[in-house]
């Protein structure tokens, strides 16, 4: 301390000195000159020209009102309010869960995106199942070819929209888009062609980033044979739209909720008030859980169906006997028999893969039973009976081909080129296997032939793995076109309305634009208002209190999650900076051009 | 008036006239002003060796020659006179404050030289031309650094035109100025002062405005046909009126 003061008090005893020397330093020469009459002359129009120097012409008045007005008119009032509209780019749906696929607005163009590229660019685009992805983990690796098959897909999405159309973008993962460079692929795009640029379905609410700032949207309800009538509006606070979607719990004389009915969809289309034909909007689709019977389950796997499920599937514990597989018809479509038989196949027969491995069968009554075998093992080793695309078997009747110890499915389906002939779906998934993530290829025959597919049979080495849910999942998606991780419900087609033929176009089978709800998000109900700004603090009309720091810190965990990348353009002074820069040089070079045009 | 003479010798009548002959005069004015003390060699020694030499022609030439030294005029008449002329003009320079004689040149501060009555020297030299008489020519030797527009006033008090001449003598600082930096200029005779930074705008500014400002007093002098020549301090008397003053028909 005493040393600051110190050197307060010699700062004090320098000032003098200091002043003296400026003083020094500021003091003129004296010159004694014979008469100044000229030098008075000299030194007034010395200071004439620096008054001119000072002064602001009209001309130049004029070029920097005009270059404040322009840069004005150019950024808006955004500017001033301290926000920035959202720069052009493709649509960005974050997937959670399942499919991964570039698809253009249009929905006819698709590329797969997948950590398999080269097969993707080929299968996706004649299989609406798409490609799917496991939502937990993956492996560095996994990450790495994922990023490189990200950046592929982008490529060639930029090389095909020759029309400058923005990508839709379906993702296991949310994108991170400076890094791929997704903005890139949309450059030139119209951003008013499309009406949002992210999607997020939260509970039973529906985030959304629009495009058009403090748009009305409208959300209709579908009606067989009858114009769908608006069942709600909302208006996007800036570019922000956050819709209650309808509540679809029947509820009982007590109020609570019924189950929910099996047999019940619905379909929402969402549009902006001032929709455009066949713009400015997209479709819901909303799914109800499936019922799953498991006989015969064992306890560790039920819950681990109800955890992977999310209470969206209800597993029958009663031991209703399903209809028996000779007569399939009797059985109600809709449900998906599963039927575990363990240990047939062991360990020890499938070489060198470890402890855990997977065999499912799909069985028909359409399709030969030896056919639909499928059988699924760790690092995608399969095999399609009776198809010409096997890859592996875990037969050992049959040659099984060169098997790369700890590889994927991914080299062999790079070397084997995975040729598909014949109508088939094919799921990427992915299992967790000791911890780690190891992806699976499971492949189907395709809708006409997996129509009587009504059972699968599926063998495991181990039932708690946490990996069996995930395969289950996927194979009761494709096979139903349900997603049932996470308590999925929802596709979402962003495609005009013009594009639909039929009613059946819409069916459910067509994932390539699905969004999928994440595990957090506010509770439902939770706003009166139905609108929320998500980047503004939440209104306080929350109802349920118990749940108000919940909601508060999942909306918190939303903003963070999905609309990161948002919010580093939304306005804080410091984007406004570039403006003011921009406007200052604008003025600088209209005065120094003034003073270039100005005569000598 | 028949020449007698003449006739006695010829028998031819012849008619002698004459004319009356009337005296040359020449009034000098050298500027004596403390803004003359300024230059190497100061613009008064070359204003009074100027002087000097002029009064010297004169007076060979049989001129009688009026030398006006502060307020006193002084008068020369043959050529003998020459060393008196010299002398007064050694004296004048001498209470001017310089040392040596005509050769050598200083600033000098003395304030013990009286500056012009009047405040003008222009007006001072214009009482003297007035009274000096139509036949008498004038010769001004002066910086002239006063506003052209007392030129005016000065040329007025000719009796006729071409009989007064101006030499402006200005020192090579003056006509060439070679300052830096920071100054206070200081007028040593109004006490003016005046800050300037002597950048090369204000130098470019000061040769503008000191040819403008001699432009104007020829200008003037040229409505009233006499010669304005300007001269530098330090240029050879011979060279000086060989040069100018003869081709101007001054000398």
């Amino acid at each position: 301390m005493w040393l600051a003061e110190s050197w307060v008090l010699l700062g004090l005893a320098a000032l003098p000195a200091l002043w003296w020397l400026a003083r020094l330093a500021a003091r003129r020469k004296p010159v004694a000159v014979a008469s100044t009459m000229l030098w008075e002359r000299v030194a007034a129009k010395l200071a004439q020209q620096r008054s001119e120097k000072r002064l602001l012409d009209p001309v130049t008045v004029l070029l920097l009102a005009g270059t404040a007005l322009t840069v004005l008119a150019a950024t808006g009032p955004s500017m001033m309010s301290g926000t920035v509209p959202p720069p052009p780019r493709p649509i960005l749906i974050a997937d959670n869960s399942t499919a991964g696929l570039l698809e253009t607005p249009d929905g006819h163009s698709a590329l797969g995106l997948s950590e398999i590229s080269s097969v993707s660019e080929h299968r996706s685009v004649d299989t609406p199942g798409g490609m799917a992805f496991d939502p937990l983990t993956f492996s560095p690796d996994i990450n790495a070819r994922f990023d490189e098959s990200v950046v592929d897909a982008l490529t060639l999405g930029s090389r095909d929209l020759k029309s400058q159309r923005p990508l839709l973008i379906a993702t296991p993962r949310k994108l991170d888009v400076e890094k791929y460079g997704a903005i890139r692929v949309s450059r030139g795009a119209d951003p008013a062609s499309l009406p949002v640029s992210a999607i997020n379905i939260e509970g039973d609410w529906l985030f959304a980033r629009v495009t058009k700032p403090d748009s009305e949207w409208e959300i209709a309800e579908e009606r067989i044979n009858a114009p769908w009538p608006v069942i709600a509006t909302a208006r996007a606070v800036g570019y922000d739209l956050l819709v209650p979607l309808p509540r679809r719990d029947v509820l009982d004389k007590n109020g609570d909720p019924l189950p929910p009915d099996p047999t019940a969809r619905w379909d929402l289309e969402i549009r902006r008030k001032d929709a455009r034909p066949d713009k400015d909007r997209f479709w819901l689709h909303g799914l109800k859980p499936v019922q799953t019977d498991t006989t015969g389950m064992p306890v560790e796997l039920r819950r681990a169906l109800n955890a992977a499920f999310n209470g969206s599937a209800v597993i029958n514990t009663n031991p209703t006997p399903p209809p028996p597989p000779d007569n399939p018809e009797k059985r109600d479509s809709r449900f998906l028999h599963m039927e575990f038989e363990y240990g047939s196949y062991g360990v020890d027969e499938v070489r060198g893969l470890g402890t855990h491995f997977l065999r499912s069968e799909v069985v028909g009554v359409s399709v030969d039973p030896a056919s639909a075998l499928v059988r699924c093992l760790p690092a995608g080793w399969l095999q399609l009976e009776n198809i010409k695309s096997v890859l592996v078997s875990d037969d050992p009747r049959d040659d099984p081909p060169e098997r790369k110890p700890g590889g994927t499915g991914n080299d062999v389906i790079h070397e084997w080129s995975f040729p598909l002939s014949g109508p088939t779906k094919v799921l990427a998934a992915a299992v967790l296997a000791n911890g780690a993530s190891v992806p699976i290829i499971i492949a189907y025959p395709s809708d006409d032939h997996a129509q009587g597919m009504t059972r699968i049979m599926t063998s495991l080495s181990t039932f708690n793995e946490r990996w069996f849910p995930l395969f289950v999942s996927g194979a009761c998606e494709e096979l139903t076109g349900r997603k049932l991780i996470g308590g999925a419900m929802y596709t979402a087609d962003m495609r005009p309305a013009s594009a639909y033929r039929s009613d059946a176009d819409i069916a459910p089978a067509r994932p390539l634009s699905t969004i999928y709800p994440a595990t957090h998000g506010p509770a439902p109900g939770l706003y009166t208002d139905g609108v929320v700004n998500v980047i503004a603090p939440a209104p306080s009309e929350i109802s349920t209190e118990d749940t108000l720091d919940a909601a508060l810190e999942k909306l918190a965990t939303m903003r963070r999650d999905y609309i990161a990348h948002a919010e580093q353009q939304l306005a804080t002074p410091l984007h406004a900076i570039p403006g003011f820069l921009a406007m200052a040089c604008f003025a600088l070079a209209a005065i120094l051009l003034t003073r270039r045009l100005r005569p000598a | 008036m028949l020449d007698w003479s003449v006739y006695g010798r010829s028998g031819k009548m012849f008619l002698r006239t004459f004319r009356h002959q009337r005296e040359q005069r020449l009034l000098l004015v050298p500027d004596l002003s403390p803004s003359m003390r300024f230059g190497e060699p100061t613009k008064m020694a070359a204003a009074l060796r100027l002087s000097a030499a002029l009064g010297f022609l004169a007076l060979r030439s049989g001129a009688a020659v009026r030398l006006a030294l502060e307020s006193a005029v002084h008068e020369f008449r043959g050529h003998a006179r020459f060393a008196a002329l010299l002398d007064a003009c050694e004296v004048a320079y001498a209470r001017a404050g310089v040392e040596h004689g005509f050769s050598l040149a200083g600033v000098v501060q003395s304030s013990s030289f009286a500056p012009s009555t009047s405040g003008s020297f222009s007006a001072d030299a214009a009482r003297l031309v007035a009274a000096a008489g139509s036949h008498a020519s004038s010769i001004i030797l002066s910086d002239f650094m006063e506003p052209a527009e007392n030129a005016h006033a000065l040329l007025a008090a000719s009796p006729k035109p071409g009989a007064l001449n101006l030499i402006c003598v200005l020192s090579d600082e003056e006509r060439e100025p070679a300052l830096s930096g920071a100054f206070q200029l200081h007028d040593c005779e109004s006490g003016a002062r005046i800050a300037l930074d002597a950048a090369p705008e204000a130098m470019r500014l000061y040769r503008v405005e000191l040819d403008a400002h001699l432009a104007a007093w020829h200008a003037a002098c040229e409505r009233r046909t006499c010669a304005f020549i300007p001269a530098a301090s330090g240029d050879p008397i011979d060279e000086l009126i060989l040069g100018h003053l003869q081709p101007a028909g001054v000398a």
